[in-house]
């Protein structure tokens, strides 16, 4: 009896979850009769279906591949270039001994536990400045450098066998041979798992384009779909579809990487 | 590894439409856009009656007309162009006589405006138009035939849109399973979207695509 419930109530949570997500896919198939700008559901199951928010969004309105491209562009250069940067700040975190290095690795964190919110006007203000507002790379630089990817590095390599550098340091001195050669190959789960939330991350950020972003052709899909105006219910509905797909792809791709990954970095 | 095969296909199928969409959708839209012939509301002279304690008189008197097949239930389609495009109103009027193949019109639009005598299409308020300079045959069906006519031609448009949309869509899809095959490598995945929709960019090119 016990175990019927469990199941019951496992059943009712996965309905919850996934109820928005397949009113989505229904509803951006189906015939609205609403005006633009008029976000409501005539009934919750749609009755007709058609193609039109897809024609519309892909085939009238080009605008919004351009933003899917954007989309494309900024995570996975972001992503790239963070966990460049990363790899070797999360070594330096875990394997080298300098001073004041739990006090740096401690303000790393606190950086990372920042709500967006408070490192935008620094960041806008910053990118001012330097003339990069309304550019990718307003949107690119100050990602590459945020610190989660590097914390979670840090973490996992903590986890390393220490021998197995002790041994490699008898072998060389130099930090890149052991980087590339001891480390990289060890990290390949977790830098998998880094890739996949640094991805989601980018791929879903609205308030940087949002802000830091005038021109549309610099917008990614993220900022359009946020937009109020100009879109039936159809059409957002249909941008939504097109959005989640490739996270989807990314996750069904990648999810025992994943599993390994957060595993091994015992989260 | 089903999933990963589903990934595999869920990823290759998207990728090619978006990058068919991004390439040639407006192609595609191009093909939607209802083709019109338009003519300019002109003054022209109408005959009217004078009334007098003598008789009534056939005189002339100049009226601002448009061709008899502008309108349409009281209402005509008036052509608004702009560096953004052509597109069309709904205006309605309110008209007088008929003289000549033209309709005197009372209120509603001015001299010079452009009004739109022929489309190959329905149209509707707001919508984008292409103007071509003369009648073509395809317009002179739509506009002047019978209802069977008109609806024969509707459904042979039809179908000539869907045809070219799938054989887009058959090429990118060709295109896309031939860089698969070419490139099984699992890293390699990602570079095989852009190649396929390469090879299905240079067979749409050569295929003779209007």
């Amino acid at each position: 009896m016990g175990n019927f419930f469990r199941k019951a109530g496992l059943l009712l949570c996965a309905v919850l979850f996934l109820l928005p997500v397949v009113l989505t896919v229904l509803h951006s198939f189906a015939v609205q009769k609403v005006e633009p700008d008029l976000f409501y559901l005539e009934s919750l199951f749609p009755k007709k279906f058609d193609l039109t928010g897809y024609y519309d969004l892909l085939v009238e309105d080009s605008q919004v591949l351009w933003n899917f491209w954007n989309s494309v562009l900024y995570a996975l250069v972001i992503t790239v270039l963070n966990i460049l940067v990363s790899v070797p700040a999360a070594y330096s975190f875990s394997q080298a001994k300098f001073r004041w290095k739990e006090a740096l690795f401690f303000f790393y964190i606190v950086l990372m536990m920042m709500p967006l919110q408070v490192t935008l006007l620094p960041n806008y203000i910053g990118l001012r400045d330097m003339k990069l507002l309304d550019t990718p790379y307003s949107i690119i630089l100050p990602a590459v450098f945020a610190p989660f990817s590097a914390f979670l590095l840090t973490q996992y390599m903590n986890g390393l066998e220490k021998s197995c550098l002790e041994a490699a340091l008898l072998e060389t001195k130099s930090v890149t041979t052991i980087l590339t050669r001891i480390v990289l190959p060890q990290l390949r789960p977790c830098i998998l798992a880094v890739f996949i939330f640094e991805f989601a991350e980018q791929w879903n950020m609205v308030e940087q384009p949002n802000i830091y972003l005038k021109a549309e052709k610099w917008k990614p899909l993220s900022s359009f779909l946020s937009m109020d105006g100009g879109l039936t219910v159809s059409e957002v509905l249909a941008g939504s579809v097109i959005f989640m797909i490739p996270i989807v792809v990314l996750y069904l791709y990648f999810h025992d990487s994943l599993e390994v990954g957060l595993e091994s970095m015992k989260l | 590894m089903k999933t990963k095969k589903a990934a595999d296909i869920i990823l290759y199928v998207f990728l090619t439409f978006m990058l068919v969409f991004t390439f040639f959708g407006k192609d595609l839209y191009r093909l939607t856009i209802p083709k019109v012939v338009a003519e300019s509301a002109k003054r022209k002279s109408f005959p009217a009656e004078v009334e007098t304690p003598e008789g009534i008189f056939q005189t002339k008197k100049v009226v601002i007309a448009v061709p008899e097949e502008a309108i349409s239930d009281g209402f005509v389609y008036a052509l608004n162009e702009s560096e953004q495009g052509a597109y069309v109103t709904y205006e309605e009027v309110e008209t007088g006589k008929t003289d000549d193949g033209w309709v005197e019109i009372l209120k509603g639009i001015g001299a010079r405006k452009k009004v739109i005598v022929g489309s190959d299409r329905v149209l509707y308020d707001g919508r984008e138009v292409i103007v071509l300079t003369e009648q073509t045959e395809q317009i002179r069906l739509y506009t002047e035939g019978t209802a069977e006519e008109k609806e024969a031609f509707a459904k042979k448009c039809k179908k000539h849109n869907i045809q070219t949309v799938l054989i887009a869509m058959l090429f990118a899809v060709a295109g896309a399973v031939t860089a698969r095959l070419l490139l099984r490598k699992r890293l390699r995945i990602l570079f095989a979207p852009p190649d396929g929709s390469a090879v299905s960019i240079a067979l749409l090119l050569f295929s003779g695509r209007d």
